[in-house]
């Protein structure tokens, strides 16, 4: 059957570089562990039993440099254990406390189950290497792996250091190279932060396509003129692929999207913030308060104190019924642009990874659903790099600046809690291209510490720090973050001004910030 | 006009959970407040994915994990410099430093000199709107946020002290392109505007204010379906 239309899924999954094996327990290492129990692993459940049934799937998959520098550890990995004994623990615990409640105590036995599932999945089926597992489908053509900037920067806010973007790039293709043995031919701009000048960097790159809003792609020059239904040609030859709104829309709005409906599982009540302290506190080392915990009973039931006990089978019937909607709306809309085009329209529907399992816990099944009820009908799946060579050719357009921030342009990575970064990382991405260029051909100890320095520059551009620090949440380890990293890197550069380097310091640091060990810190020199 | 009745219907169904005794004119503002609410979260949401964003790092505590001591930045870094970002199509993010010796340099002279923003449009995008505006700044300031007059324009910012009337620069910012806030929809054809239109433009706020009815605008031509 041939398509009457395409739908792109892209998912972002991403998480900042977290680890710390200095402290004993690092509690921001759980943003880790929780992503990997709730998202990464359903993900790869979702795969094997779609492929086990023998459903075609596709989507698209961007993979953080940072993350995968964290899937890789095996510092991480011993305590991604850890962290799931204490969960099982919890569990157990939980599992007699609630034994005999009708509500909550086959909740208590479903978390349990899924925390043992997870120990399983990982050490036993996939011996510890996630992103083995990912490689896998994606070698098998089942799923497109992307990348992203280095650390997860925010493009726009750095156009005016040149260098410090071509380092982001090119140590994310290094990085994606060395991981998975070939170059990704599309690039996710984080936030989809996008600005004019993008187009030619990533070209240079020898990138094919990106994502962009639809804002940004509505208010380009020219605008497109099939609306969103298929993606832009920048002059240069770069793809632009156009975010759909409504799909966006559908799953997004934390109001009227999906995730939100009554039935769903209440992500913010969490049996740590309802059980006294003591009875929680022992499963969650360096826990500095309440936290969450994972095991969650309610529902989202909507704006009242008196929230329902969470029913899983009804979740799951309603995340069916959403798959449907989804799928209905799709099919609605490509039959209402269909004919005002000369090809299928394609509707890009991309959104970050975490939602789905972690915050939407029914996210998963949705995905799920959406494969298994489109099966081979006339609505298709596509990668973004199948849909490339399907059309290779496009309007030529270039879109604006813009990004999925509130407001739409780049407010939320630029305002009074977080502007005062800005001038410490411009500075440090300025000193390390002085730095490059004054010490082009260096090797052994010197080198160790440029690259060093490279590190941490680009550690410190990461977006999420601005990002928690304007949302409040976690804004104190995010200062921190960048004012270590800035801080770090301002001490490798008065070391190599005066020719001394604090030898137990630097291998101390290698240690702690030990993402991309194959980094050249020559990257940062000017291009010519 | 509503009842009473319907007004605490209405509550309920939103989930207020109002007292009953409350008086009406507080219902009616619990009401409109919550409405407000809403609206604001529908368009966060349907705009921006940040709400789900952030959760991924956030376990629950209130922000406030105090990463270990965590380093002290200098506040400056003795030079004389001056950058600006674009934020979006209104405001422009400047900060500079001066160098100890030029701040020397500065203080002998008079305890009136002046230290301020010149803002200029480069006209570099074709469209000179030759002009400048000036912004007074404290010596002790460091960053400014500046509200652009033009979308689509481009600008450059110097670092300037005025003595009497003598104007010296002593730092000039890269020129910084301020992006489009509406879109150039009148040269499209009739299914082009009905393709922007099943886009969602309606809900972005991009069309301009002097064709601010969207679809009077989109379906002004007769829709060519399947031609």
């Amino acid at each position: 059957m041939s398509p009457t239309g395409f739908v792109a899924l892209v998912l972002n999954a991403h998480l900042p570089f977290v680890r710390n094996p200095e402290l004993p327990h690092c509690f921001e290492e759980r943003w880790f562990f929780e992503a990997l129990s709730e998202t990464y692993l359903p993900l790869l459940r979702m795969f094997r039993s779609l492929e086990t049934d023998g459903v075609p799937f596709k989507l698209s998959l961007s993979l953080s440099p940072t993350l995968c520098a964290m899937l890789g550890d095996a510092v991480l990995a011993e305590r991604y254990l850890g962290y799931l004994d204490a969960q099982i623990g919890l569990g157990e615990r939980e599992a007699a406390r609630t034994s005999g409640d009708p509500a909550f105590g086959p909740l208590a036995d479903l978390y349990l189950q899924l925390y043992r599932e997870d120990r399983r999945d990982f050490d036993e089926l996939y011996s510890r290497d996630i992103l083995g597992a990912f490689d896998y489908y994606y070698k098998r053509g089942r799923i497109e792996l992307l990348t992203t900037t280095a650390t997860h920067a925010f493009l726009p806010n750095f156009q005016l250091i040149p260098e410090s973007l071509s380092a982001q790039i090119e140590t994310a293709l290094v990085s994606h190279r060395l991981r998975f043995g070939k170059q990704p031919a599309g690039l996710w701009l984080p936030h989809l932060g996008w600005y004019p000048g993008a187009a030619e960097l990533l070209k240079s790159y020898n990138l094919q396509y990106t994502v962009v809003t639809t804002r940004g792609a509505l208010l380009g020059d020219p605008p497109p003129s099939s609306g969103s239904y298929a993606p832009v040609q920048c002059p240069n030859g770069l793809t632009v692929f156009i975010r759909d709104a409504a799909a966006t829309d559908a799953v997004w709005s934390e109001r009227t999207g999906y995730p939100a409906d009554a039935v769903y599982r209440d992500f913010y009540r969490d049996i740590g913030f309802d059980l006294p302290r003591d009875q929680v506190a022992p499963f969650v080392p360096g826990g500095r308060g309440p936290v969450f915990t994972g095991y969650k009973y309610w529902a989202v039931t909507g704006r009242t104190e008196h929230k329902v006990p969470y029913v899983p089978a009804a979740a799951r019937a309603r995340a069916e019924a959403h798959a449907a909607h989804f799928l209905a709306e799709r099919r609605r809309m490509a039959a209402e642009a269909a004919p005002l085009l000369d090809r299928p329209p394609l509707m890009v529907c991309p959104y970050d990874a975490e939602l789905f399992g972690h915050f939407w816990f029914e996210g998963p099944i949705w995905l799920e659903s959406l494969f298994r009820q489109a099966g081979e009908g006339d609505l298709r799946f596509v990668s973004l790099g199948e849909y490339e060579q399907l059309h290779p050719e496009s309007q030529v357009s270039t879109p604006e600046f813009s990004s999925w921030g509130d407001g739409g342009y780049g407010e939320v990575w630029l305002d009074g809690s977080n502007d005062w970064t800005y001038r410490h990382i411009h500075k440090a991405a300025e000193r390390m291209t002085e730095l490059a260029e004054r010490f082009p051909d260096e090797s052994g100890l010197r080198e160790r510490i440029l690259n060093q320095g490279a590190r941490e520059t680009l550690l410190a551009m990461a977006s999420d720090w601005p990002l928690l620090m304007r949302t409040g949440r976690s804004a104190s380890f995010a200062r921190g973050r960048v004012e270590e990293a800035a801080s770090s890197f301002t001490k490798i550069y008065d070391m190599l001004s005066a020719n001394t380097v604090a030898t137990e310091w630097l291998t101390r640091l290698e240690k702690r910030n030990n993402l991309f060990p194959e980094i050249n810190y020559r990257m940062f020199r000017r291009k010519r | 006009m509503l009842s009473d009745d319907d007004l605490r219907a209405i509550a309920d169904r939103m989930g207020l959970g109002l007292p009953p005794e409350l008086e009406r004119l507080f219902v009616v503002e619990e009401i409109l407040e919550a409405l407000e609410e809403d609206k604001l979260e529908r368009i966060r949401g349907s705009e921006s994915p940040v709400g789900y964003e952030d959760a991924k790092c956030w376990s629950g505590d209130d922000g406030e994990l105090a990463s270990d001591n965590p380093p002290r930045l200098d506040a400056r870094y003795n030079e004389t410099m001056i950058k600006a970002l674009v934020r979006d199509p209104s405001w422009a993010f400047a900060f500079w430093d001066i160098a100890e010796a030029d701040l020397l340099a500065l203080d002998p002279a008079c305890d009136s000199c002046q230290l301020f923003l010149r803002v200029a449009e480069t006209g570099e995008r074709g469209d000179e709107r030759p002009g400048t505006f000036d912004i007074p700044v404290a010596r002790e300031d460091f960053q400014w946020y500046i509200n652009l007059p033009r979308p689509e324009a481009t600008y450059r910012i110097d670092l300037a002290v005025r003595s009497g009337t003598k104007v010296r620069v002593l730092a000039r910012s890269m020129a910084i392109a301020v992006p489009r806030q509406h879109g150039e929809f009148e040269g499209l054809d009739g299914k082009a505007r009905r393709l922007l239109e099943l886009s969602g433009v309606a809900a972005l706020d991009i069309v301009d204010e002097v064709e601010e009815n969207p679809a009077r605008i989109l379906r002004d031509e007769p829709v060519g379906r399947g031609a």
